[in-house]
């Protein structure tokens, strides 16, 4: 049995019966829910923002326990935390984010941002954000990786790579056509906060091209939880300490975003 | 939240990106337990409908967000969604009632005819599988009656509970060898021959 093999007892058939006794001793997986019995909701109702720290591992032993204890105890909570990992459609948030307060025009709902999102996607060759273009060319990039001999982006979570202490960041820029490459700078910020200057180490390619690695555990040290990193190629301004959308506008650069969550690595073995 | 609300188009990218996958997960949760649509509204239908409530009377629901109520803003908005969910479906239910329609769902009824007990479970008799269930949850930490749920009761994956969890499948298979030594302990002592 090599180490990753989970431990089982002598006999996989003698498991395979203890499994069908189990799952018949548990009542198996809850109906669809009596609509009629539905109460209203109330304020006990499990809170959303805990299921995103700790599956991030953000809460205290205690305060993650509980929440253990809560979703065990509840199908629905389980439903929804096994719903809050399912990606969302890029056009979905583009589409939410034009729907200001106060409007009054006729709204319109998302799917025909579908066809100019699937051009864009394309356009930059992975899924991610091209975000403005400053310089003469505009770049395209690879998706975003952990490395080839490196501790690998090891899953998705909400549509966005997994990066632990040992990963490397590593995404390369191409150029349309053979140049000179542009100064390039990198910055991580967390989720809606500003942006910081990191030291990455830049690999410049005959024709253009360039590689920015960084390894995520100096990015970002033991802050764990969402983060975005980016690259800017270009004139970035004095963007370190702004929110992204306000240095995006300040400088000259093409800029590129790179969401991903920055997670401990996890024990050997397990818990039991 | 306010500066969003007030205009400002970072700000509202930033709380869009922070709130509509709560609003999504809320969404496809409740969907997923009732048939996956609601009415013919589906799950990125119903999460369009819900941010433009949350927008309406210039954001007056988000700004009665108070942190000092001790809810997380995701999960007050989790909570207002979950509340706009369950208005809309009664609403509906009340509209197929008027129609005449069924109100037993297809999948109910497949679900029934397909959910029969295993011979082995028939024999070892429901009072037995009972205790069972209670000795377990008495004697598993938290985390271990968690794997206990979604595996045995939700019957996910390995893999998928893992990834429900956040953690490693070998974090999940370690949870599953601890249940059943548990349950071979307990039949054991009740005087059952364990498989």
């Amino acid at each position: 049995m090599s180490t990753s093999d989970p431990p089982h007892d002598d006999d996989p058939d003698g498991d395979d019966r203890l499994d069908a006794l189990l799952r018949a001793a548990m009542g198996g997986p809850p109906g669809p829910t009596d609509d009629a019995a539905e109460a209203e909701p109330d304020d006990d109702d499990i809170d959303d923002g805990l299921i995103r720290a700790w599956r991030a591992g953000a809460l205290s032993d205690d305060a993650g326990a509980a929440l253990e204890g809560q979703l065990a105890a509840s199908p629905e909570a389980r439903a929804l935390a096994a719903a809050s990992i399912e990606p969302v459609p890029e056009p979905l948030l583009t589409w939410a984010e034009q729907q200001a307060p106060r409007a009054a025009a006729p709204r319109r709902g998302w799917r025909p941002l579908l066809a100019l999102a699937a051009v864009a996607l394309l356009a930059v060759g992975g899924g991610l954000l091209l975000l403005r273009s400053g310089v003469e060319h505009a770049y395209v990039t690879s998706p975003l990786t952990g490395g080839a001999a490196t501790v690998r982006s090891e899953a998705a979570v909400g549509g966005v790579p997994v990066f632990r202490p040992g990963g490397v960041l590593e995404v390369t820029l191409r150029p349309p056509q053979a140049g000179e490459a542009p100064p390039v700078a990198a910055f991580v910020a967390p989720e809606g906060g500003p942006l910081r200057a990191v030291a990455a180490a830049v690999e410049r390619v005959e024709g253009g091209a360039v590689i920015v690695r960084a390894p995520a555990g100096r990015l970002f040290g033991s802050e764990y939880g969402p983060w975005r990193f980016y690259v800017a190629l270009g004139d970035p301004g004095r963007a370190a300490g702004r929110i992204f959308d306000e240095a995006r506008e300040a400088g000259d650069a093409q800029w590129f975003e790179y969401p991903l969550a920055f997670e401990p690595t996890p024990d050997a073995g397990g818990d039991p | 939240m306010r500066r969003a609300l007030d205009g400002h188009r970072g700000a509202m990218r930033m709380l869009v990106r922070r709130l509509v996958p709560v609003i999504r997960a809320r969404v496809s949760a409740y969907l997923n337990r009732r048939g996956g649509r609601l009415g013919h509204h589906d799950i990125d239908d119903l999460t369009q409908e819900i941010w433009l409530t949350l927008m309406e009377r210039d954001g007056h629901l988000l700004r009665s967000y108070d942190a000092e109520r001790g809810k997380s803003l995701e999960g007050y908005v989790g909570l207002c969604c979950r509340r706009e969910l369950w208005r809309r479906n009664r609403a509906h239910n009340a509209e197929r009632r008027g129609g005449g329609q069924d109100d037993a769902p297809l999948e109910a009824a497949a679900r029934t005819a397909g959910d029969g007990p295993d011979p082995e479970s028939l024999a070892m008799g429901r009072d037995l599988l009972d205790s069972l269930q209670d000795h377990l949850k008495r004697n598993l930490a938290e985390r271990g009656r968690l794997v206990l749920a979604a595996v045995y009761e939700d019957h996910r994956s390995p893999a998928e509970t893992a990834e429900l969890m956040g953690v490693r499948q070998q974090v999940v298979y370690n949870w599953m060898h601890k249940i059943r030594t548990l349950t071979r302990e307990y039949l054991g002592q009740a005087g059952v021959a364990t498989p």
